[in-house]
C-alpha cells in the first residue's frame, strides 16, 4: 500500500475516534508543557549553579566581599589597612551611557568637544548610546572576570588623569593608541582635561560579572555572562568611596573571617562580610532540595503522560479492536497494518510536542515576570540555551514515547493472527 | 481451483486441546457456488477461514489454483489475501467510522487502484447494489441490509475470485437475506466462485451444493 493511503488511514482513525483523540491531545499538550516548565527551571538551577561554580572554580578560590556599612569617616583608613593586610579591591563597577552630543549622559550640561560617538557612527556600530562600564579598580577584576584582549596590553592602573579604554568586539577601525580629551565625567575635576587612551580590544564574547555577584548578594544569579561585545570598559585610577574587596587566597575563611574582625575593631569600621565559598555552599543545598523537587515533579508528570497515553490508546483500541481484522480481510498486509498503527500512535504525539513548544515559546516569553524570581537577570541570550534544554529534554521524552508504542504495536500485530481481531482478541 | 486434503485443526494446547477440523478432503471448482452448513461448533466458520487465509491449518494441506498455500508464510498469506480472496461476514465488519464509500474502498486502497479508478468503481458498485445515495452515510446509520449490501459491495470491489460468506443473511430478517442471496449468486453468474456458511435450510437450497459438517468432519457433500 502506498504511504499516503497508510496516512489517510491515520485520518480515519482520529476523525472516528475524534472527541478521544482531542481530549488526547490536550492531555499530552499538558504533560508536555509541565515537562518543559520543569525542564526550564531545572535548567536555569543548573545554569545559576554552574555560573556560580564558574566563577569560584575559576582559579578565585577563597573569594569574598567586605562591605562598609558605616564608615565614621574612617574609610580610608579602613581601606588603607585593608591593603596593608594583603586584601585586594576590586572596587564596584557601574554603567554610563555614551550619548549624543556629549560623553556621558550624568553631565548632560557639560557639552563636549570629545565625542566618541561621532567615531563610532562613523564605523557605522552604534545609534544613540552605548554603555561604558567604568571600573575603578585594578587588574584583579580581569583576572575575576576572565577577560581576555583580542588586541593591545592589559593595563589597569591608569595615571592621575588617564582613562584606559577597552573597546568591545564589535567596535571597529579605531586604532588601539587612539588618545581623546575630555573632562573629567564625573565632575570631580571640571577643569581638569582628562586624556581618554584605547588601549585595547576585547575578545569576542567576552563577559562580565554582576554587580550582584560582585557584592555577593546573589552568588547564584545568572548575570554572569553580561556580553561586552557592544559595551567599552574604562578602567578609572579613582575608586570611588566604598569599596568591594575580594579576600586574598591562601588563607582560610576563618582565618581571613579573625583578620577582618581585627581591622573593624581597629578602625570602628562596621562591615558585613561573607566569603562566597560559604555562600555557595549554602546555596548550593538550596539548589539541591529545589532540583529534587523539579526531578520528582518531572518524573512523575512524565509517568501521568506515558499512563495516560496508554489508558487512552488502550481504551480506544478495545472499542475498535476488529478494525485491524477488517483491515486484514481485506487484503491489507501486516506491514501496512504496523505502520498505519505506529503513525497512529507516533503523529499525534509529534503534533501535541510541536503545538506545545510554540505554545511554551510564547508562554514562557509572555510570563517571563512570573519566573524572574528564579531567573534573575537572566538575559534572552542565556535563556534561548535554557529553551533549547528543555525542548531537548522534551525531545528524548517524546523520542522515549514514540519507541516505546512503536515496539508495542509491533509486538501486538506480529503476535496476533488475522482471525483473532476479527474475534475481538485484540489484547 | 480449491484442493483441500486432510485439514486438521486444533485450538488449545496439551490436554485443552480441541479439534475442530478433523481429516478434512474438499475439491471445489471455480464458478461453483457451495453452501456450508451444520450445527454450532462443527467447525464450518473455521473451515472459511482456513479458505480465507485468515487462519492457517495445523496439518493438511491447502491448494488454491496451482498456489500451496498451506505453505505460505504471513507475508505470502496476505498477499494472498489481498489478490483472491472476499469476505462477507454475518455482522457485515463495517468499520463504523467510514462512510459506506470509504469502506467499500477499502480492498482497492490495499491494492494501490488509483484515487479516481477506485471512487468511479465504488460508486458504480453501490449504484448496482441499489445503495450509491448511502455512499458518504455511516455504517451505523443505515439499516442491516444495506449494511450487508455495503459489505457485499466491498466484496465485489476487491474482484477477487473466490468470495467466502460467513452467515451473511445471519442478522437479516428472511426477505433481505434472500436479497442478499441473490446478489451472492449474481456474483457467481458473473464467474466468482461463492462458499456460504449458513444455518438456513432455504440459504443453502440457493447453492449448487450443500457441504455438511459434523464434529469437524464433512457428512455429506451433494449437489442441490
Amino acid at each position: 500500500m502506498k504511504g499516503k493511503n497508510h496516512i489517510f488511514y491515520v485520518y480515519l482513525n482520529c476523525r472516528t475516534n475524534l472527541l478521544k483523540r482531542f481530549i488526547n491531545f490536550l492531555l499530552l499538550c499538558t504533560s508536555f508543557l509541565l515537562i518543559i516548565i520543569a525542564g526550564f527551571f531545572y535548567f536555569i538551577v543548573n545554569e545559576r549553579e554552574c555560573a556560580a561554580n564558574r566563577i569560584i572554580v575559576g582559579g578565585n578560590h577563597n573569594l569574598g566581599t567586605v562591605r562598609i556599612l558605616n564608615t565614621e569617616d574612617k574609610g580610608i583608613e579602613f581601606m588603607e589597612e585593608m591593603k596593608k593586610k594583603g586584601f585586594s579591591s576590586i572596587g564596584q563597577r557601574y554603567f554610563m551611557e555614551l550619548g549624543m552630543d556629549n560623553f556621558a549622559k550624568e553631565l548632560s550640561a557639560q557639552q563636549s568637544e570629545f565625542n566618541i560617538k561621532k567615531i563610532l557612527i562613523k564605523n557605522g556600530h552604534i545609534t544613540d548610546n552605548t554603555t561604558i562600564i567604568c571600573v575603578p579598580i585594578f587588574g584583579e577584576f580581569l583576572q575575576l572576570c576572565n577577560i581576555t584582549l583580542r588586541e593591545g596590553l592589559l593595563e589597569t592602573n591608569p595615571k592621575e588623569n588617564e582613562r584606559y579604554l577597552y573597546l568591545g568586539s564589535d567596535f571597529h577601525d579605531i586604532p588601539v593608541g587612539t588618545v581623546y580629551y575630555n573632562k573629567d565625567y564625573r565632575g570631580f575635576s571640571n577643569d581638569k582635561n582628562i586624556k581618554y587612551i584605547v588601549k585595547g580590544y576585547l575578545a569576542e564574547g567576552s563577559k562580565i560579572l554582576s554587580d550582584e555577584i560582585l557584592t555577593s548578594r546573589d552568588l547564584f544569579n545568572l548575570h554572569y555572562g553580561e556580553i561586552l561585545d557592544d559595551k567599552i570598559i574604562m578602567f578609572d585610577a579613582h575608586p570611588i568611596a566604598y569599596d568591594t574587596y575580594f579576600l586574598t587566597n591562601g588563607k582560610s575563611s576563618d582565618e581571613v573571617n579573625a583578620i577582618l574582625d581585627e581591622i573593624s575593631q581597629e578602625t570602628g569600621v562596621e562591615i558585613e562580610k561573607s566569603s562566597w565559598l560559604e555562600v555557595l555552599k549554602e546555596q548550593k543545598e538550596e539548589n539541591r532540595m529545589l532540583i529534587k523537587n523539579i526531578s520528582y515533579f518531572l518524573v512523575v508528570t512524565i509517568f501521568i503522560c506515558i499512563s495516560v497515553l496508554l489508558c487512552n490508546t488502550l481504551a480506544e483500541k478495545m472499542n475498535n479492536g476488529n478494525i485491524i481484522g477488517i483491515w486484514y480481510a481485506n487484503g491489507f498486509s501486516q506491514k501496512d497494518i504496523l505502520l498505519i498503527e505506529v503513525l497512529d500512535s507516533i503523529l499525534p504525539i509529534l503534533f501535541s510536542a510541536i503545538t506545545t513548544i510554540v505554545i511554551s515559546y510564547f508562554v514562557l516569553q509572555n510570563q517571563y515576570n512570573l519566573f524572574v524570581e528564579y531567573i534573575g537577570k537572566q538575559r534572552t541570550s542565556d535563556l534561548t540555551g535554557i529553551y533549547s534544554k528543555s525542548y531537548l529534554l522534551l525531545a528524548i521524552v517524546v523520542l522515549i514515547l514514540c519507541l516505546m508504542l512503536t515496539w508495542v504495536k509491533a509486538v501486538q500485530v506480529r503476535n496476533r493472527k488475522p482471525m483473532d481481531y476479527i474475534r475481538g482478541e485484540t489484547l | 481451483m480449491i484442493d483441500l486434503k486432510d485439514i486438521c485443526m486444533d485450538y488449545g494446547m496439551g490436554e485443552a486441546k480441541t479439534r475442530v477440523l478433523d481429516h478434512i478432503e474438499l475439491h471445489i471448482e471455480q464458478g461453483e457456488i457451495t453452501a456450508i452448513m451444520g450445527p454450532s461448533g462443527s467447525g464450518k466458520t473455521t473451515l472459511l477461514n482456513i479458505l480465507g487465509a485468515m487462519d492457517v491449518p495445523t496439518e493438511g494441506t491447502y491448494q488454491f489454483k496451482d498456489c500451496e498455500v498451506s505453505q505460505y508464510g504471513s507475508k505470502q498469506l496476505n498477499e494472498f489475501r489481498k489478490n483472491n480472496i472476499a469476505f462477507v461476514f454475518q455482522k457485515f465488519e463495517l468499520i463504523q467510522g467510514y462512510t459506506v464509500r470509504e469502506n467499500v474502498e477499502l480492498p482497492m486502497r490495499a491494492k494501490n487502484i488509483n484515487k479516481k479508478k477506485r471512487k468511479e468503481k465504488a460508486d458504480e458498485i453501490l449504484e448496482q447494489l441499489g445503495i450509491g445515495h448511502l455512499k458518504r452515510k455511516f455504517p451505523g446509520h443505515i439499516s442491516g441490509g444495506e449494511q450487508q449490501r455495503c459489505a457485499i459491495a466491498r466484496a465485489m470491489a476487491s474482484d477477487n475470485d473466490l468470495i467466502l460468506a460467513d452467515e451473511p443473511t445471519g442478522s437479516l430478517d428472511q426477505a433481505t437475506g434472500q436479497d442478499i442471496m441473490k446478489l451472492l449468486k449474481a456474483m457467481n453468474q458473473k464467474g466468482k466462485t461463492v462458499l456460504v456458511v449458513t444455518h438456513d435450510e432455504h440459504i443453502a437450497n440457493m447453492t449448487d451444493r450443500i457441504i455438511r459438517l459434523e464434529d469437524g468432519r464433512i457428512v455429506s457433500d451433494e449437489r442441490v
